[in-house]
């Protein structure tokens, strides 16, 4: 039995693969179903795969920066194809350049996601976090900070 | 059942050749001229000379490449003065994806604003004329790193600039490098590729290939990285290519690395002589860390001193050196420079005459010496006609399956992790044909040693990150 | 008719035979598959196909007959799915590689149909799994009476087939594509389409009867071209090639470009399908017979048609430019040739076309032309029009124009599983 339906993903440009293949064992080790579009990813691949596999979350990364330039009307997508409610998370490098952490989240809360983990190498809080989540359902988490 | 054979030899491909050095940027290299040039170089500029005359130390080979004319020719000098016996030219990203009108552009920005705007020299667009000045008064081999699918024109304009050493292969360049380049394609490139540096040897000036053993570099168990080794020496020697270097990547465990060079050279050396290619000569390389470096400097350069010792404990022909600051990017020509002298003197104080060996080492080499006839049987009795079309097929069935490969065909189901004494073990061989018996080996030897069967994600990430 | 030539039977050693919408091809092959000698017959619509190919293959004494046919146009197939970049993408690979024209690409959500009639019309999206409130909603809602089709296939998430079923009784359902992954799922598509469209031979044609003298099935013939085109590109061809290559095949309904993927640029949303270096695509609305009337609109309302037509007329621009813009233009089939190569370069070097990636023409070493509409095409002109789409300097790919048919020939010969 699965814990989860998870749609995973590197975007923009980027090749890196290790941390994305590091994040598909870590999920499926916590007994998430894995569907990894591994790199060069837009948000329509992100959206249209989530709707494929009626994912139940979202989490996009970033490792060069490109996260800002992509992200700026992801959940409008999703809510345009039906999955206004999923759980989209944000992490790894997500912006070029220094900038103030709770600003970086506040940035991409604004674009529709539920967590941003910016320059945190820890994914187990990602996946803890995913794990109460589901358990609580969307609409309460909205209101937590990280 | 298709094995490698002479028949796979490429013939007539002059027209091709024609073909391919048309483009504008190949600047009408004449075949001819450049076979006169060869000829005139010194006998030291050709790998196998140096090899033969390298006594017991191994050779030593930095990296290096920078988007100027002057400012490689300046890294040249200062590499060659500090020891360097193989002087590399490393070639820019967008140079290896055939973009020679971005690098065309960005060598213009580097110029006009003193920055490099590329992370390697932009061979094509220098050209050979320019680039055979680089080497006026170099009498060491020429060495060219980079990381390029389609690199027939590539090769073509270095080995017209008095490079005789290619480095690379179909799969060492396709499969970790590249995402989606589709791998039968790269085969055929490279048969091109092996076939031109075939065409331009003589019997004591052959042109020099080697092929990229560290793979992604990132917990890559031996039997693969053996394996492929193999795979692309047989495939150069198909094509007439009679000198031949094969390396891997520092595992991360001692045992395993002498363990991995004793199976190397063994099975090359059986694997060619099997298939009748026995005018090969083979060559052994060994690239020190190739992960994820500490960021402080004096753990760098102990990573460093450590992983020479151990390029004199295998005896390896050569050693592919990193520096200090490889955490922090590219190094600057004095870093680099250090980094050769620094290593060179290790090889020379810690000298060794003959690769160690221990019960131990022994145990281990049988593993993956065991490991690699069952992959490479498999392969050679893959239905099929030619040689270079089971190794793709091996690819697509994920017989061969390279761990962390950013590349669409790369199956993926093969995981690795390490065992208490830092050995990369198997966990899971995918489609990988390796026997359950050496997989309960493989197995138990990650149990016994401390380690438990499950490990979590985050002993994986530490496995991988061993030198931080 | 023309009376067919007995070969040195000695030599014979197989026969090859394409039937097309309005001719028939024979060759006579060696055991080398060597072409002996080539015929061309005009169909004989009042005998019918099989009786006509019978008599003409009467006496011969060849080891091996091999078949293939493109009658009909190919197989017409209209696609609707869930999304455009997985099941969409997927299921059209899978169509195109079978040697069917896909006419359309619908999505679920898309209110409006389409009216073109399709042979076969083709249900799919969302992996197998039991919780897909979407999807199901879709399906429950789904209308097809602004659809025209002959056959109806279900390739869908399998949870929800017998549903389809029920609202839709005369489907067909297939083990779905994607199976329970995204990728990696099953050839089911390929398989079905590429014998849906023997079958429709079968129908339609009266084929049947030949299909049981043959030691192999007949074939598509786009699949035949696709399957020589692989061999050329892997090297065991006597066609050799340079690099990446492109390939078309003008034809009269349609043309046909199989292309090696590597050309496809880094940025282009739509990506070949994976695991495969070649793929194929068609332009259902290019052809200089039956599709000529949308071929010549296409060239009309074209911002660079004065500029086409320079490279290709020797005389009378002006007038004939005139002539076009004024829908009076009657080209020879040798300009309307010419026109589809343009117009398929153009639209592939933009994507226009669901599907249909975007290419970096100035990769491509080598262009083959194969097909009755090109035999009499000139290599200078074609060069010319290639130029109009490169935009790095020098870039001067080799052309061949196939005027015996080796393509044709290396695939009908070769049977070697082309795709997975």
């Amino acid at each position: 039995m699965s814990n989860g339906r998870i749609v995973i993903g590197v975007i923009g440009d980027d090749i890196h693969v290790v941390g994305n293949r590091i994040m598909q064992l870590a999920l499926e080790e916590s007994g998430f179903t894995v569907f990894n579009l591994r790199t060069r990813n837009r948000p329509e691949h992100f959206c249209q795969a989530a709707l494929e596999v009626n994912a139940h979350a979202v989490f996009v990364s970033s490792v060069n920066g490109e996260g800002e330039y992509w992200c700026s009307d992801f959940r409008t997508q999703f809510a345009d194809v039906g999955l206004g409610d999923i759980l989209l998370y944000v992490g790894g490098n997500i912006i070029v350049g220094k900038r103030r952490q709770q600003d970086v989240i506040a940035l991409f809360r604004n674009y529709g996601f539920d967590r941003v983990y910016h320059q945190q190498p820890d994914i187990s809080l990602a996946i803890a976090d995913l794990h109460k989540d589901l358990k609580n359902g969307n609409a309460e988490q909205k209101s937590k900070t990280e | 059942m298709a094995t490698p054979s002479k028949k796979a030899r490429l013939n007539n491909i002059d027209q091709y050749r024609d073909q391919v050095i048309s483009h504008p940027l190949a600047r009408g290299i004449e075949l001819a001229e450049v076979q006169t040039f060869l000829a005139s170089l010194p006998q030291n500029r050709y790998p196998g000379y140096a090899y033969h005359n390298r006594g017991v130390l191994s050779c030593v080979q930095p990296r290096g490449g920078v988007p100027l004319f002057d400012d490689q020719l300046l890294l040249t000098k200062k590499l060659n003065e500090a020891g360097a016996d193989f002087i590399p030219l490393t070639i820019d990203s967008c140079t290896r994806q055939g973009q020679y009108d971005t690098a065309a552009q960005l060598l213009q920005r580097s110029e006009a604003e003193g920055k490099n705007y590329l992370n390697g020299y932009p061979l094509v667009n220098h050209g050979y004329e320019l680039t055979r000045e680089l080497y006026q008064g170099i009498d060491k081999p020429v060495s060219l790193r980079h990381g390029t699918p389609d690199a027939r024109l590539l090769v073509e304009i270095a080995i017209a600039s008095g490079i005789t050493e290619i480095e690379g292969g179909g799969v060492c360049y396709c499969v970790p490098y590249s995402e989606g380049f589709p791998l039968d394609r790269c085969l055929l490139y490279w048969q091109y590729v092996d076939r031109i540096c075939a065409l331009y040897s003589t019997e004591d000036r052959p042109i020099h290939r080697e092929s990229f053993g560290p793979l992604s570099a990132t917990l890559v168990p031996p039997a693969i990285a053996v394996t492929i080794q193999i795979i692309e020496a047989l495939l150069a020697a198909e094509q007439g290519v009679i000198s031949f270097a094969v390396s891997f990547g520092q595992t991360g465990s001692l045992i395993q690395d002498v363990a991995t060079a004793k199976v190397l050279k063994e099975l090359t050396q059986h694997y060619l002589d099997k298939f009748g290619f026995n005018e090969v000569r083979h060559y052994l390389v060994y690239h020190q860390w190739m992960g994820q470096f500490p960021p402080q400097r004096e753990k760098a350069a102990a990573l460093i001193s450590g992983s020479t010792l151990i390029a004199n404990m295998i005896c390896a022909d050569k050693i592919v050196v990193k520096t200090v600051d490889e955490a922090l990017g590219v190094p600057d020509m004095e870093t680099n420079a250090e980094a050769v002298a620094t290593v060179k003197y290790l090889l020379h104080t810690f000298r060794c005459a003959e690769p160690i060996t221990s019960p131990l080492i022994e145990s281990e080499s049988a593993l993956i010496e065991s490991e690699v006839r069952e992959i490479l049987d498999a392969i050679f009795d893959m239905p099929g006609d030619v040689f270079w079309g089971s190794v793709y097929s091996a690819f697509q069935q994920g017989y061969l399956d390279i761990p962390f490969s950013p590349h669409a065909d790369n199956a993926n189901k093969l995981i690795t992790m390490r065992d208490k004494n830092g050995s990369i073990r198997i966990l899971d061989r995918g489609n990988v044909p390796i026997s359950d018996e050496n997989l309960e080996m493989e197995k138990q030897l990650l149990a016994s040693k401390g380690g438990k069967l499950d490990k979590s994600y985050r002993d994986l990430l530490s496995d991988i990150n061993m030198m931080v | 008719m023309k009376t067919k030539q007995r070969e040195n039977s000695s030599n014979l050693v197989k026969v090859a035979v394409d039937i097309g919408s309005t001719i028939i091809k024979i060759a006579q092959l060696d055991h080398n598959d060597a072409q002996l000698s080539q015929q061309f017959f005009t169909r004989d619509f009042d005998l019918g196909v099989a009786p006509q190919v019978k008599s003409l293959l009467e006496g011969v004494g060849a080891d091996e007959i091999l078949m293939c046919s493109s009658a009909n146009g190919g197989l017409r197939a209209g696609i609707i799915s869930l999304t455009e970049h997985y099941s969409g993408i997927v299921v059209q690979n899978q169509a195109l590689n079978a040697g069917a024209n896909p006419l359309f690409v619908k999505r679920l959500s898309d209110e409006q149909g389409d009216m073109r009639f399709v042979d076969v019309l083709i249900v799919c999206g969302g992996i197998d799994c039991s919780d897909a409130p979407l999807f199901e909603s879709m399906i429950e809602n789904l209308t097809l009476v602004n659809f025209k089709f002959g056959s109806l296939i279900y390739a869908g998430n399998s949870y929800f087939a017998d549903s389809f079923r029920q609202r839709f009784p005369e489907a067909v359902v297939i083990a779905n594509p994607l199976g329970g992954t995204l990728t990696n799922g099953s050839n089911s598509v390929f398989e079905a389409l590429r014998n849906a469209y023997l079958e429709d031979l079968v129908y339609k044609e009266g084929i049947s009867e030949l299909n049981q003298q043959l030691s192999m099935k007949i074939r598509p013939t786009p699949e035949v071209v696709s399957s020589g085109f692989h061999r050329i590109l892997s090297n065991r061809s006597n066609i050799k090639v340079t690099g990446a290559s492109l390939l078309f095949d003008v034809g009269g309904a349609t043309t046909d470009i199989h292309y090696t993927v590597e050309i496809v640029r880094d940025d282009s949303l739509v990506r070949p399908g994976a695991a495969s270096s070649i793929a194929r695509y068609v332009f259902t609305d290019l052809g200089i017979v039956a599709s000529r009337d949308s071929t010549l609109q296409q060239m009309r309302s074209h911002p660079l048609s004065y500029e086409f037509l320079n490279l290709v007329l020797t005389h009378d621009v002006r007038e004939t430019y005139q002539l076009l813009r004024e829908g009076e233009y009657v080209p020879s089939p040798e300009v309307l040739s010419y026109a589809c190569l343009f117009l398929s370069l153009d639209r592939f070097s933009h994507g226009k076309g669901s599907g249909l990636p975007v290419a970096d023409l100035n990769k491509v070493s080598q262009i083959i032309l194969t097909g009755g509409a090109t035999q009499n095409l000139s290599e200078a002109i074609v060069a010319n029009i290639l130029r109009m789409f490169f935009s790095d300097v020098g870039v001067d790919p080799a052309i061949l124009i196939d005027k015996k048919y080796q393509v044709w020939i290396d695939g009908i010969t070769w049977f070697s599983d082309v795709v997975n």
